[in-house]
């Protein structure tokens, strides 16, 4: 494609200072968290909607391809260019346009960074409860285009259980907004849970109105730990069969906690399988009895041990095991796929004992970390880019894990998306008719395919 | 090619490209550009040493914007030594490229000669008292006003020997002690001394640090030559600083210096004053009652590089008459780094902005803090954003609270 000419035209949009074509700046965007990357035609950095509706007339008039990039935290390689791609930088959206105590919403722009939105409802009493751990890091708009989920959403729910309406920026730069201020809404398809997951591919969200709940008075954090991974997922069933929802329930598999242990003596016992971290929250008598509670039933089910903490800072040293195994993986590999296969929560063992054995068979270091109250786990696959041999068992190995998950009932991706990492496996979850019926949205919504091209479908 | 950085390709490679030190960057938090944040220059490092980037201007920008605070290297999970990183390549870009004439001579020829600076600063301070800078253009002035009103004396001339006594220690006296804090250099002698310590203090070559952090590691490392020379025959098992800055290149001459056995030994005896006031002399404040509402402020190099957190902290807390206050972000950078406010004054000005907002939310009337070239920024910071407070060191704060009779 020549690209002097809409290049030009971006220039005279956005000035010069927004329109970056250096190799240097270049470099600088063509990555996420996953291990792809690759070098775009140029960054845009767009000031408001109108500038983005002027990009996409552009776009659309030279068939240019776009991409929608946050933070450049995802784990995909959802914003990672393709082909001269053009990339759409929108962490300057950052405003938080208004917090509604009145009808408990909050309207922000795309590109504020979650855990500001976290910290401005919660100084209100409010509360935003989708907490990806990358939360001080990637942007509103990142989170709905992926769905994104984490620790809190068993009890909560997930991005798009608090998405209530949408300002898209159409392929063809037209601006349409969907849904609105209030809970209660049916009026004609729902497009804002059709933007909500898109991956950037159907369209730019640029605003986005956000359900907000009262925050939660109190918390009680406990860690259970258990010989095997069936005690504990025994357990984990036990609480919630006894009609106690935990806000949260994370999983550490033996290899993690060795891992952790090695690097920063928490604690943790070598010879344990599995290591579940829980709290509650809630009003302050109901989560003290819902914890003391919940080790009961751990140890009935066989716990080893179970520490509650009395303190916030006893809940901090417990977290401080959890919070670390990010750090402690990293140290440990050259290059991660941080996987994010799902399966229904009775499936649980059955998966990570699959997983296992996956590991064993190629030959690599699989551990495995997962939100156990939904069945959402992560396999972090580690592996050196620069060893080809390791690289195509990886691919092979990912082959695999897939259609364990999809043959448990289960899914590709809980909450990191298709991106470039999962596209061809998009048939397997689908069938050939589910894929067409994709392919037809997007047609419809992105004919010329100038909106994040090659992701999610191939 | 690339021999300065090329010892550090493990480094770069180790990055996983998370983005967490987004998180944490001041720079990165008001410009929102990969290329000023960890992230984006360990990835344009890496290029260029895999030979697909070259030392252009544009990669000279990115690797001048880092604040050198380390909160990066502090919260990255795969340990990757970014401070480090764009040093070596800063001093990639002088030994390819040279420097800049106005580094050129305030790096060889300033600071390299303590009398010269003496004298620039003199005439500065006389230059001011005939209103001579209300001449310069606004932008100039702008940062001439960020260096305080310099003082009638500077420290060398107001110095006194302390009293002979058995305990020794060696005190390195910065060049900003020297020229703009001699107070300060004055109540660590006096501390010092009222804890029983002859002070042995000879007259230092600047630490190296401005060379170092600009990429100059030639004169970087004469300098660091010289004093660990000059410090060497003294039978002292600490050498003190009352500056975070000097104290980190100081501790970084082994390295600077590849090892060399009395550059360790040297490096090795390096420590802070309040640090050394907590843990080795013992901390007995004076009876004086200060009155002052008080909160202190993390210098980047003497907590990230020297790790003295706790001590200044507990002076603080132990002063008769003093409310201490924790700011938020306490440990974030003020934006002055050397000489980043000079060469980036708008940015710095931002960044500066929300350390002063953290600090007025805190209510107190006096901010502490290790490290002169921090206390310049922040003082500047008060004047500039209308914050009622005085700027001191610990040590100073703890000097006050002797009344005439305590030590004397
Ligand atoms: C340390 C770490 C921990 C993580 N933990 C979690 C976790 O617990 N749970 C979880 O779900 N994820 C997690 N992630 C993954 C990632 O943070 C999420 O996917 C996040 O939602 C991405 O946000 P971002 O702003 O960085 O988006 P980006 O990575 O920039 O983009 C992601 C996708 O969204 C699209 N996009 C971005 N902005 C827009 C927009 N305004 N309009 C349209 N499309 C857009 C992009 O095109 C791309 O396809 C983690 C990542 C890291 C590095």
């Amino acid at each position: 494609m020549d690209t002097a000419k809409p290049l030009q035209e971006l220039k005279n949009l956005l000035g010069e200072d927004r329109v970056l074509t250096k190799i240097e700046d270049r470099a600088c965007y063509s990555y996420d968290a996953s291990p792809y990357i690759s070098e775009p035609q140029a960054v845009l950095i767009p000031r408001d909607t109108r500038d983005i509706s002027g990009i996409l007339k552009i776009a659309s008039k030279y068939k240019m391809p776009v991409i929608p990039r946050g933070a450049g935290t995802g784990l995909s390689g959802g914003c990672v260019p393709v082909d001269g791609v053009f990339v759409l930088d929108m962490s300057k959206l950052n405003k938080i346009i208004e917090i509604d105590t009145k009808n408990l919403v909050a309207v922000v722009q795309a590109g504020v960074v979650l855990a500001d939105l976290h910290r401005a409802v919660e100084s209100l009493g409010l509360f935003y409860p989708p907490d990806p751990q990358s939360m001080n890091i990637c942007t509103i708009g990142g989170n709905i285009a992926t769905n994104a989920g984490g620790p809190r959403c068993f009890k909560y729910g997930v991005t798009k259980d608090y998405v209530l309406g949408l300002e898209v920026v159409l392929a063809d730069g037209r601006i349409i907004r969907t849904g609105g201020k209030t809970i209660k809404n049916v009026s004609g398809y729902d497009l804002t849970r059709l933007f909500t997951g898109s991956e950037g591919t159907l369209g730019v969200i640029t605003e986005v109105i956000l359900r907000l709940i009262p925050l939660p008075r109190a918390k009680r954090t406990a860690l259970a730990l258990f010989n095997t991974l069936e005690d504990g997922a025994a357990a984990v069933s036990g609480i919630i069969e006894r009609r106690i929802v935990p806000t949260t329930l994370e999983l550490m598999d033996q290899d993690n906690m060795i891992l952790i242990e090695k690097a920063k003596g928490v604690g943790f016992p070598m010879d344990a399988e599995a290591g579940i971290l829980i709290e509650v929250d809630g009003k302050p008598r109901e989560v003290a009895e819902d914890i003391n509670l919940i080790a009961e039933i751990c140890k009935e089910f066989g716990a080893r041990e179970v520490r509650i903490a009395q303190t916030p800072e006893e809940a901090a040293a417990l977290w401080a095991g959890r919070k670390a195994s990010f750090g402690c993986l990293a140290q440990s590999t050259p290059s991660v796929f941080i996987e994010d296969a799902t399966v229904p929560r009775s499936q649980l063992v059955t998966a990570i004992r699959e997983f296992k054995a996956l590991a064993k068979k190629y030959n690599l270091r699989i551990p495995i970390l997962g939100h156990a109250g939904d069945g959402n786990l992560h396999p972090d696959i580690c592996f050196d880019e620069k060893k080809p041999d390791e690289v195509a068992r990886v691919e092979q190995c990912i082959d695999e894990m897939f259609s364990i998950a999809l043959k448990l009932g289960g899914t590709l991706s809980g909450e990191h998306g298709i991106g470039i990492a999962k596209r061809k496996y998009v048939p397997w979850e689908f069938g050939e008719a589910g894929a067409d019926v994709l392919r037809s949205i997007k047609n419809a919504l992105d004919p010329l395919h100038i909106l994040n091209p090659g992701k999610v479908l191939l | 090619m690339n021999e300065l950085i090329n010892s550090y390709q493990d480094g770069v490679e180790r990055c996983l490209r998370c983005g967490i030190c987004l998180s944490v960057c001041p720079i990165y938090s008001e410009e929102r550009h990969e290329g000023t944040v960890a992230r984006g220059k360990v990835h344009l490092i890496r290029k260029l040493l895999e030979g697909k980037l070259q030392l252009t201007p544009r990669l000279r920008q990115y690797m001048d914007l880092c604040l050198g605070c380390q909160a990066c290297v502090e919260n990255c999970p795969s340990q990757v030594p970014t401070d480090k990183i764009v040093c070596a390549a800063r001093a990639q870009f002088v030994k390819e490229k040279g420097l800049p004439l106005v580094y050129y001579l305030a790096l060889r020829w300033g600071l390299k000669n303590p009398a010269l600076m003496s004298a620039l600063f003199t005439s500065l301070g006389l230059a001011r008292n005939m209103a001579l800078t209300k001449l310069l253009p606004q932008t100039l002035k702008d940062k001439e006003e960020i260096l305080p009103p310099l003082p009638a004396q500077t420290f060398w001339q107001q110095y006194k020997k302390t009293k002979p006594s058995r305990r020794k220690v060696a005190y390195f006296v910065g060049c900003l002690t020297n020229l703009v804090y001699p107070q300060v250099g004055l109540a660590t002698l006096h501390v010092l001394e009222a804890a029983g310590y002859e002070v042995i203090a000879p007259q230092a070559f600047c630490c190296g640090l401005p060379h170092y952090s600009s990429g100059d590691l030639e004169t970087a490392r004469e300098l660091a030559g010289k004093n660990v020379a000059l410090f060497d025959a003294l039978d002292v098992d600490a050498i003190l600083t009352d500056c975070g800055s000097c104290g980190s290149a100081l501790q970084e001459y082994v390295r600077w210096l590849d090892n060399d056995p009395r550059a360790r030994k040297f490096s090795e005896k390096i420590r802070d004053v309040s640090e050394f006031i907590v843990n080795t002399a013992g901390l007995k404040p004076g009876m004086r009652s200060l009155g002052r509402t008080v909160t202190y402020h993390d210098s980047c190099h003497l907590n990230r590089s020297m790790g003295v957190v706790k001590e200044p902290r507990a002076i603080l807390r132990a002063l008769p008459g003093v409310q201490y206050e924790e700011a938020i972000e306490a440990n974030r950078c003020c934006g002055g780094a050397g000489t980043f406010n000079l060469r980036h004054g708008d940015l710095s000005m931002k960044i500066l902005g929300r350390k002063m907002e953290n600090i007025k939310a805190t209510g107190a009337d006096t901010i502490a803090v290790g490290c002169p070239s921090c206390r310049m920024q922040l003082s500047y910071g008060a004047k500039k954003n209308n914050v009622p407070v005085d700027v001191l060191h610990p040590v100073e704060l703890l000097a006050m609270t002797f009344s005439g009779s305590d030590h004397e």
